[in-house]
């Protein structure tokens, strides 16, 4: 039986330090929680919300004092998507990495087979930190979530995570 | 060339520290030179710290060996390659401890499931055994009889083969779908962990499963799909590549090239625009301009512009316009459509098109990835152009097989979400339709005058 979740749609502008992020997580758990998702769900999608803030704080170019992590989700019947926003990095070099990953995570039929081929390199090597991407696998993985990106138009790195309900090939 | 040398203390049992260089020996040992007189050969070291520039790297026990001046590694096995010419440290057994994480991937597969694949490789086991057995036949015949035999058995008993397949995709598909996404990947997993040999057997299955350019849908698998024929020495070889290349999802793709052309010469003939600009994205190898050509389009009359993010679809395409021979102007650009959109002012550098045309892009992008780019491309298109978009639908008939064999996942969408997509461009006219396989969509969006 197909679950009709609630359309819903959350945005909020928060600043960019690890506090703000870990504070969001209990409230949107909840919020997740009210539109229809079930408990694994609502901690799932609560815990990759985090992952993309951590990694937005992370790794976004931050050189204003007023600029901020612009995060968006919408819930529809059919996916929840997570939208995070921040300033990109101003490296042609980086965001291609970036598309690189995503799109070799993204070439994966099981996010499962993602993960442990990066797991495979990164279990036998050293990295840098930030340069393995087991994050991002790991977001596919337990959250079972669908990674994509862009540059808008004004310059920012929006990532988005969608989470399909029904099932994808059905 | 030979390996560079780096620093390095060697621990022995007694405690003695002896600085020493070393470099790769061989790819998994280490040459070591002692400044004096160096230790017996079988001397153990328990430890062993090498520097590499500003990183330091804590070894496991090695072994002095041959005359003295080679280390070899008792615990691990290490990339000495990578480790002195690169400053990265390999392990080669470390994946070793992660082992339990996928052999516990089976514990959740369905009965039915485990039944279905042990006979489904029983049975490809039979009918590769017989193939096999008429080939080593054939190849004792002189090339021309041989070749001359294989064609009457691809020819005789290619077609049953393929009704095996058939069967078999139709069993797939009744037992898995209306499993949940979860379920799909683990059970495509376990599938494609049992039937690895037989996809290694189909150079096109290879190809989508190892996707060797880091992305599936590469400007080779197009060039296999659109060439549709057999490939690989051996008849099992051959019917397991074809019988993919063959089935509704592909030939969707080779009816692009007929639907593209037909609505590029349309629209050309019904627009005043000199030159008509055309951009392609996500080009891969552009067959398609083939057709237009044939259709008699004076190519004067026209600019392309073909955008791809690999650089091997980029040469792909220009191989096609060379062979066409027509003098053309032509732009290749090798960027994403990630990152594309990051021009603010994109118009101003590129100029507005007359027709853009994504064929096989849509079908990776998620919803607020999809509507970006839609929406830039659209900013690109010049008033009376039109914008076509490809997209496979969500009853496409070769899904699974394209998930469970191909490892090959799209983002799969309904009329109304593809439509859906176009929703709040101004002055725009949207509308959805499909090829004769009904496997794929159009969104075309014109752009009113």
């Amino acid at each position: 039986m197909t679950r009709r979740l609630l359309n819903r749609r959350l945005e909020k502008r928060l600043s960019p330090d690890w506090e703000t992020a870990k504070n969001e997580w209990g409230p949107l758990k909840a919020f997740f929680v009210e539109c229809g998702l079930d408990a694994n769900e609502a901690y799932a999608m609560a815990m990759t919300a985090s992952e993309l803030m951590e990694n937005a704080i992370k790794y976004g170019t931050w050189t204003k004092a007023d600029d901020v992590i612009t995060l968006a989700i919408e819930v529809s019947p059919r996916a929840v998507v997570v939208e995070v926003e921040n300033p990109a990095i101003d490296d042609p070099a980086t965001v291609r990495r970036l598309d690189d990953r995503i799109q070799w995570m993204r070439g994966f039929q099981s996010p499962f087979q993602a993960y442990v081929e990066r797991l495979k390199q990164v279990s036998s090597q050293n990295y840098e930190e930030g340069e393995s991407g087991l994050g991002l696998c790991r977001i596919a993985y337990e959250a079972r979530c669908l990674l994509d990106f862009y540059v808008t138009g004004t310059g920012r790195l929006a990532m988005s995570a969608v989470y399909q309900l029904g099932a994808s090939l059905s | 060339m030979s390996s560079p040398e780096v620093p390095a203390e060697l621990h022995d049992e007694a405690g003695r520290v002896w600085a020493v260089h070393v470099s790769a020996a061989s790819a998994l040992s280490l040459r070591v030179r002692f400044p004096e007189v160096p230790p017996p050969v079988g001397s153990v070291f328990p430890r062993a710290v090498l520097k590499h520039g500003a990183r330091t790297f804590t070894l496991s026990a090695s072994k002095l060996v041959g005359v003295g001046d080679q280390l070899v590694f008792l615990d691990d096995v290490y990339d000495c390659h990578m480790l002195v010419e690169q400053g990265r440290l390999k392990n080669l057994l470390g994946f070793f401890n992660e082992l339990p994480l996928v052999l516990a991937q089976r514990t959740e597969i369905t009965e039915e499931f485990r039944g279905f694949v042990a006979d489904l490789i029983y049975d490809l086991t039979v009918y590769k055994k017989f193939f096999d057995e008429q080939d080593r036949a054939f190849s004792k015949e002189a090339p021309h009889v041989g070749n001359a035999a294989q064609e009457v058995l691809l020819r005789r008993a290619g077609p049953e083969f393929f009704r095996f397949l058939d069967t078999n995709l139709d069993k797939l598909s009744a037992l898995v779908k209306d499993f949940k996404p979860e379920q799909h990947e683990r059970h495509g997993y376990y599938f494609r962990q049992q039937l690895w040999p037989f996809i290694l057997g189909s150079a096109f299955m290879e190809r989508t499963n190892l996707k060797p350019r880091g992305y599936a849908g590469d400007a080779t698998m197009m060039q296999m799909i659109y060439d549709d024929r057999w490939e690989g020495a051996w008849a099992f070889n051959k019917l397991m590549h074809r019988h993919p290349v063959q089935h509704p999802a592909a030939a969707a793709v080779r009816n692009r090239r007929v639907l593209i052309p037909r609505l590029l010469t349309t629209h050309l003939a019904q627009s005043a625009a000199h030159p008509f600009r055309v951009l392609s994205v996500a080009c891969g190898p552009a067959r398609e301009l083939e057709d237009v050509f044939r259709a008699g389009v004076d190519p004067m009359r026209l600019e392309l512009t073909l955008l791809d993010q690999d650089d091997e679809a980029l040469a792909a395409a220009r191989a096609t316009i060379e062979r066409l021979g027509q003098p053309l102007k032509l732009s290749l650009v090798n960027d994403s459509v990630r990152t594309l959109l990051r021009e603010r002012a994109a118009a101003d550098r590129w100029g507005r098109f007359d027709f853009i045309y994504s064929m096989g892009m849509f079908d990776y992008l998620t919803p607020p990835v999809a509507k970006a780019v839609l929406k830039r491309l659209y900013e690109l298109l010049a008033p009376g152009g039109a914008l076509v978009v490809g997209n496979y639908h969500v009853k496409n008939p070769s899904r699974f097989y394209m998930a469970y064999w191909l490892d090959w996942v799209l983002y799969y969408r309904t009329e109304e979400e593809l439509l859906s997509l176009a929703a709040g461009l101004p002055d725009a006219e949207a509308k959805v339709g499909f090829d004769d396989t009904r496997c794929q969509m159009f969104l075309t969006v014109e752009r009113r005058a």
